[in-house]
């Protein structure tokens, strides 16, 4: 059975990586469709800052984003008189999330943008749609499987946050301790074994459901257009 | 001939190749003809405004598309011209229905009869991938003409059909130009198709229109090419 401290933690882990997704995903499909159809000085820069979160030590993007929004910082400060303040607080391990999850999610969106054939957006243009009804009435719904895909697999990785959670909002059980951070403070405790083994399945759960459910979304979209996407 | 509907005299640039034409287009059916690589997709790409044209002028019913001296360059949706593309272009995720009424457009008194005629009315709920390639090709006809456009181009509406659903693909097509009074610029290499269906020819080799006029002649100068 699971106790309170670690229902706590679960419940703090979906609703941060549920909001991180959330707000990460108008913008995770803007960046996937400029970057495949628009061409800009400095794209290719645009490009790299965009994968820096995946290849950097979480710990680093957590410091810089500290540097950013701690309390005493410019950002931060300004933020805190505005009542909007995130550092150390729920809001800052989703916004640390979304952060890390940002370049999973703009990737798998980004291809399925990029592997629709023009023929669709010129015929709709013979048709009388302009620019915003081709993106809302073809290009949006063709690339939907891809955006469930890149949503849950961003899910998944927001739940795994660990190393720029824990720098830029820190462990305090109920308010920024999410599971993975749970797990990493059981493991810390003499005696803490059955704990953290836990903390280890509920970490697990939710991303395997996630992983499941995006694969049976592909599917079911595989069959509905007769389409290998 | 009768009075023309479009005039065009145009010339475009595809990579390192320059393109030119110059026509006038007649109410009925005028092929056009060429052999693969001449440069037959990329005109009908350029009247419709899916390519640039570089130099030269478009009119249709008297108003201009497109005028180098002007400036005048009318987006695709704005030129009156349907296209119905080679190959699958049906938005594989809507339903026929959807396809068809796709145009945000007043629909044609003619809707019902023409999905009637185009035999369609038995497919209406089915996705693309459940048709089999004359029909989706009829349902792309049907989507092109639900714009009410001045002009229709069909490119190689017959490729890959049998013979039996060929005919039947050039019977539809000669249909629907009398039933919408939409002229119609048929894209096609096979003079058989050409000489059933159509009343005017234009031709093209390497990137230029090179012949334009009654059908036999026009197959007479393709016939004459090396």
């Amino acid at each position: 059975m699971i106790g309170p401290m670690e229902s706590a933690a679960l419940i703090l882990s979906l609703k941060v990586a549920g909001a991180a997704t959330l707000v990460s995903l108008p913008l995770a499909i803007l960046l996937a469709y400029g970057m495949a159809r628009r061409d800009f000085r400095g794209k290719t820069i645009a490009d790299i800052l965009l994968h820096v979160p995946l290849v950097v030590p979480p710990v680093v993007v957590g410091y810089l984003l500290l540097i950013a929004f701690a309390p005493n910082a410019p950002v931060g400060r300004w933020l805190e008189e505005a009542g909007l303040g995130v550092a150390f607080r729920w809001q800052g391990a989703a916004l640390a999330s979304g952060i890390m999850a940002l370049p999973l999610m703009v990737r798998s969106i980004r291809q399925a943008f990029e592997a629709e054939p023009p023929i669709y957006r010129e015929v709709a243009a013979t048709l009388g749609a302009g620019a915003v009804a081709r993106f809302w009435r073809i290009s949006l719904p063709l690339a939907a499987p891809a955006i469930a895909t890149g949503t849950l697999l961003g899910f998944a990785r927001a739940i795994g946050e660990f190393g720029a959670t824990i720098t830029f909002a820190s462990n305090i059980p109920g308010l920024t301790q999410t599971l993975p951070l749970a797990l990493y403070s059981a493991a810390q405790i003499p005696g803490g074994e059955a704990e953290a083994a836990r903390l280890a399945l509920l970490c697990l759960l939710p991303a395997i459901l996630a992983l499941v459910a995006s694969e049976m979304l592909s599917r079911r979209a595989r069959r509905r257009t007769g389409l290998a996407s | 001939m009768n009075a023309p509907r479009l005039t065009a005299d145009l010339g475009w640039h595809t990579g390192s190749a320059e393109g030119s034409a110059r026509f006038t287009l007649a109410d009925g059916i005028t092929a056009l003809m060429g052999r693969s690589g001449s440069g037959k997709t990329t005109l009908a790409r350029v009247l419709a405004g899916l390519h640039p044209a570089t130099h030269g002028s478009i009119s249709l019913d008297g108003s201009i598309l497109y005028d180098e001296h002007t400036g005048i360059s009318l987006a695709a949706g704005k030129r009156g011209i349907g296209l119905v593309p080679q190959g699958s272009s049906l938005f594989p995720h809507l339903t026929v229905a959807a396809n068809i009424d796709f145009a945000h457009a007043p629909r044609p008194a003619w809707r019902d009869d023409l999905i009637d005629r185009l035999g369609l009315a038995g497919l209406m709920d089915r996705r693309p991938h459940q048709l089999s390639g004359g029909e989706g090709r009829r349902v792309a006809i049907a989507r092109a003409l639900m714009a009410s456009p001045r002009l229709l181009i069909l490119d190689e509406p017959t490729t890959g059909l049998d013979p039996a659903r060929r005919r039947s693909m050039l019977e539809v097509v000669g249909r629907v130009a009398s039933l919408t009074k939409t002229p119609v610029l048929l894209i096609s290499h096979e003079r058989e198709d050409i000489q059933t269906t159509a009343t005017h020819a234009l031709l093209m080799e390497d990137q230029h229109l090179v012949a334009a006029g009654d059908v036999p002649d026009v197959i007479a100068r393709m016939d004459a090419t090396p």
